[in-house]
């Protein structure tokens, strides 16, 4: 019944009723509106500000070689380093861009990108593919491109005073606002970087056809066999070490020899290995040993620490574990057999041939020999031949076996066009690396400047932003505090004065009998229903305002961000805190209004 | 004589108002169920406040007899005042007593129709549809039924009033001025009606007046003041029972 009275009411004053719900809406809309803004994507688009990229960015400002082993610490050792790519040296970074369709050329600089790179990705640019590149935007309106055009790379170098180009094509897959960057810029994938600046240095890229010097695998031992007829005295063996490049010579008995060397000795031999210390020994270091036991009748061959390799000769088929061990002529001369010949002759013409146990499960012919040392990873075609004497051991040429040990100490790769091991790039000269956020950038930056690496941060512009960031952080606090009190007062306000307008009717129902309690329900449930339609009323304004706001704004959103949004639990938050706030401020004046006796109050009229 | 339903002696209510203090004192009184018993004086001589204590929304500040007979679960109870809770004496308000207040008192939001019928939800006690007919015919007020108050003449707001005061059957009905805004000739037939119905219905009827002649000699009961000054700015009015 008095739910019944209070719409009536409210029906019947329609005309103040509506004022009230309009003044009530007119403090929650702005306030709605404000909220919305902040907890939609203006945070979002504030963060993006401060947490631009190019705040985040630390390049190096010397030039240093850095190794792909330093680059795989940083990762582990900073998890808050987001992206990290390797930089070639900035002078072989330099590239001439001709656009195909048109006329137009410039000169560009190459920046090396992989996946994940913020500085595109944050910028709506997608990763460009293996022959595809990235322009910013300066560059492209240089060029007159768009994305999907064509390119032509052309890189130069002078090789005995005459000028060669090397030339290699990519499409524009994307273009870099200006506002990420104002350099002539092309972002590329890391392996065009490195075949510019191979070829620049003068060497073969064999993946764009570019004539040059091979970067062929070199042979490394480990140390020297010596087979000889008698032991040496004290002073040949010091001999041995002396200026030579080893340091140890150590005599190996019988079976010693089997596991060292791969293979039994001779009966009439004596057996020494000449090692070396942690680094490896080239073969101008075997041929000194060689030198100095000229005329005892010795034979010295390389030596390499068993490899543990294995072979497969089909992709499905299981791979099988060997130690893989260098021979030589001379060693296999001592130890006849049929496959000799088959090894050294037919083998650099077209595979490399690896004699393998008579009683191993492989068959003879085709296969592929795997090998790895930490990270580095190794997969040679060879040909397989049968007869090795010795269980779980295989051998192979010295050279070939001394290529394949190199593995140990650098990065190898078999090229297929050319048939051989190429030495991979041993480090790179510069990276450009993200932090995740702009606080991690002054870790970072510490770190490596212990390390000696002096690099480049927008440490002035990250205290700008930051320092910005918190003004505006507390310029809207401070307002929305504002429109909070002042909506709280104005809501009470509101309905205070409307409960002392009705004074005169409550009264009148306190005479007809109505209990205090059922009289302070009156107000309390006109307050409801007003700030109630009020709540619809500010709601739908909200809505409409962010739908403008966010329709006015799309063009500077990805999809499904929403300049202004509020979530229902917001909602909810509000409606409660309304409601409360309402039955507060209704049951204080009704209690004020019912204060006084009721046929008084209404004489004082 | 019927049996009585308020029992007054010795009463005495003390109110201060900006230093000065005015008592009011009832040595003795009863009203009658039925009567027609008529207060009359002139402006702050105390009928506000007499009729104010026999509404139960003022208490006594001292009283050796203050009571009122309510009829509860179909017997007659006396029930002592002073004793009542605010609550209880609301209770006791909503189904036993009908105001008609100065202006009417009726509430503009609702219809005359609803601010009759409020007073049956407020009292719970059933009204059936040929009661209403009669009393809103007897009052005259068919025609304004859907009609809200502010459409009304004073007049007809006052029959509202009355119609109100009357419809769930109070054994009291209490008039403060009920005539004080219309004009004479309105006056006499608004106090005819009360007079009328509360004898039909068995019902109590206490109306304060400042006019004199509006009530004399029709009334069974007609209580006027003595007023005398006991202090620099204390004034003592008893109460007198006359005819």
């Amino acid at each position: 019944m008095i739910l019944r009275l209070a719409l009536k009411d409210i029906l019947h004053d329609w005309l103040l009723s509506i004022c009230l719900v309009l003044a009530i809406a007119s403090i929650i809309a702005p306030l709605l509106i404000l909220f919305g803004l902040k907890f939609g994507t203006i945070q979002t688009l504030q963060s993006r500000l401060v947490q631009d990229p190019k705040n985040r960015e630390i390049r190096p400002l010397t030039t240093k070689s850095y190794s792909r082993d330093w680059f795989d610490t940083l990762r582990k050792k900073h998890p808050e380093v987001s992206f990290i790519v390797p930089m070639t040296r900035q002078i072989s970074t330099s590239i001439t861009a001709i656009n195909t369709a048109g006329d137009s050329s410039e000169q560009l600089s190459l920046m090396a990108t992989a996946t994940g790179d913020p500085l595109l990705l944050e910028n709506g640019v997608t990763i460009p593919g293996h022959a595809a590149c990235v322009l910013t935007e300066p560059a492209a309106q240089a060029l007159h491109v768009s994305i999907g055009d064509e390119l032509l790379f052309t890189t130069r170098r002078i090789i005995q005073g005459k000028y060669e180009n090397g030339e290699f094509s990519v499409f524009v897959s994307g273009i870099l606002e200006g506002r990420a960057s104002s350099l002539k810029t092309a972002f590329v994938r890391l392996d065009i970087i490195e075949a510019v600046e191979d070829y620049k240095d003068g060497r073969a890229v064999p993946t764009y056809g570019w004539e040059g010097e091979m970067p062929t695998a070199y042979p490394v031992f480990d140390g020297a066999a010596v087979l000889i007829p008698a032991p040496l005295s004290k002073l040949e063996e010091v001999m041995l070490t002396n200026n030579t490049g080893f340091t140890q010579v150590n005599r190996i008995g019988r079976e010693e020899a089997v596991a060292k060397l791969g293979y039994a000795l001779p009966p009439e031999k004596t057996a020494y290995l000449v090692a070396v210390k942690q680094r490896a020994a080239m073969e101008e270091s075997i041929q000194a040993v060689r030198n100095k036991l000229r005329g005892k009748g010795a034979i010295v061959a390389p030596w390499i620490e068993p490899l543990a390799i294995s072979l497969a000769s089909s992709p499905t088929s299981p791979p099988v574990a060997l130690k893989l061990v260098a021979v030589t002529e001379g060693i296999t001369t001592t130890d006849p057999s049929v496959w000799a010949q088959q090894m050294f002759e037919g083998a650099d013409a077209h595979r490399q041939g690896v004699l393998i146990p008579s009683d191993s499960p492989l068959p003879e012919g085709e296969a592929t020999l795997s090998l790895q040392f930490e990270d580095r990873a190794l997969n040679v075609p060879v040909t397989l031949l049968k007869g090795g004497r010795t269980t779980s051991f295989a051998y192979a040429s010295a050279v070939f076996a001394g290529r394949l040990n190199l593995l140990r100490y650098r990065n190898v790769k078999y090229d297929e066009k050319t048939n051989s091991l190429l030495l991979s790039r041993r480090g790179y000269a510069g990276f450009r690396m993200y932090t995740a956020n702009i606080d991690d950038v002054e870790n970072i930056q510490q770190a490596l400047e212990r390390e000696g690496i002096t690099v480049h941060t927008e440490k002035e512009r990250i205290g700008e932003v930051r320092r910005l960031d918190s003004y505006m952080g507390l310029i809207f606090w401070l307002i929305a505090a504002v429109g909070v009190v002042g909506g709280i007062s104005a809501l009470t306000a509101s309905l205070y004065a409307s409960v002392e307008r009705k004074k005169k009717e409550l009264n009148v129902l306190r005479l007809l009998g109505l209990l205090k309690r059922e009289i302070v329900l009156f107000p309390i449930f006109q307050g409801l229903l007003l700030s109630g339609s009020a709540l619809l009323l500010a709601g739908g304004i909200f809505l409409l305002v962010s739908r403008v706001i966010n329709h006015l704004f799309s063009a500077h959103l990805r999809t499904a961000e929403s300049l202004c949004a509020l979530s229902p639990w917001h909602f909810m938050l509000l409606t409660a805190g309304v409601f409360v706030l309402s039955v507060f401020s209704a049951t204080f004046a009704a209690l004020q209004a019912t204060r006084l006796d009721p046929a008084e109050a209404l004489r004082d009229e | 004589m019927n049996e009585p339903v308020y029992r007054l002696r010795e009463v005495e209510k003390i109110r201060t108002k900006g230093g000065a203090s005015f008592t009011l004192r009832v040595p003795e009184l009863v009203i009658h169920r039925g009567a027609f018993c008529s207060v009359v004086g002139p402006s702050g001589c105390g009928k506000s406040t007499l009729l104010d204590l026999l509404a139960l929304v003022l208490a006594p500040t001292r009283s050796s007899c203050f009571s009122i007979s309510v009829v509860h679960n179909q017997t007659l109870e006396e029930c002592d005042i002073p004793s009542l809770s605010e609550n209880g004496a609301a209770r006791i308000r909503r189904k036993n007593i009908g105001y008609v207040l100065q202006n009417g008192g009726l509430l503009p939001f609702l219809t005359v129709r609803e601010n009759i019928m409020i007073s049956v939800s407020i009292s719970g006690r059933p009204v059936v549809q040929k009661e209403f007919d009669a009393l809103v015919g007897f009052l005259g007020l068919e025609d304004q039924l859907n009609k809200k108050p502010q459409y009304l003449s004073g007049g007809q707001r006052q029959r509202v009033a009355v119609a109100r005061a009357l419809i769930h059957r109070p054994a009291i009905i209490l008039a403060d001025e009920p005539t004080a805004a219309v004009d004479y000739p309105t006056a006499l037939d608004i106090r005819d009606e009360l007079k009328h119905v509360a004898h039909e219905m068995g019902t109590a009827v206490v109306m304060v007046t400042h006019d004199r002649t509006l009530v004399n000699g029709i009334s069974d009961v007609q209580v006027q003041f003595e007023i005398a000054r006991t202090g620099l700015s204390a004034t003592l009015a008893t109460a007198l029972v006359g005819k």
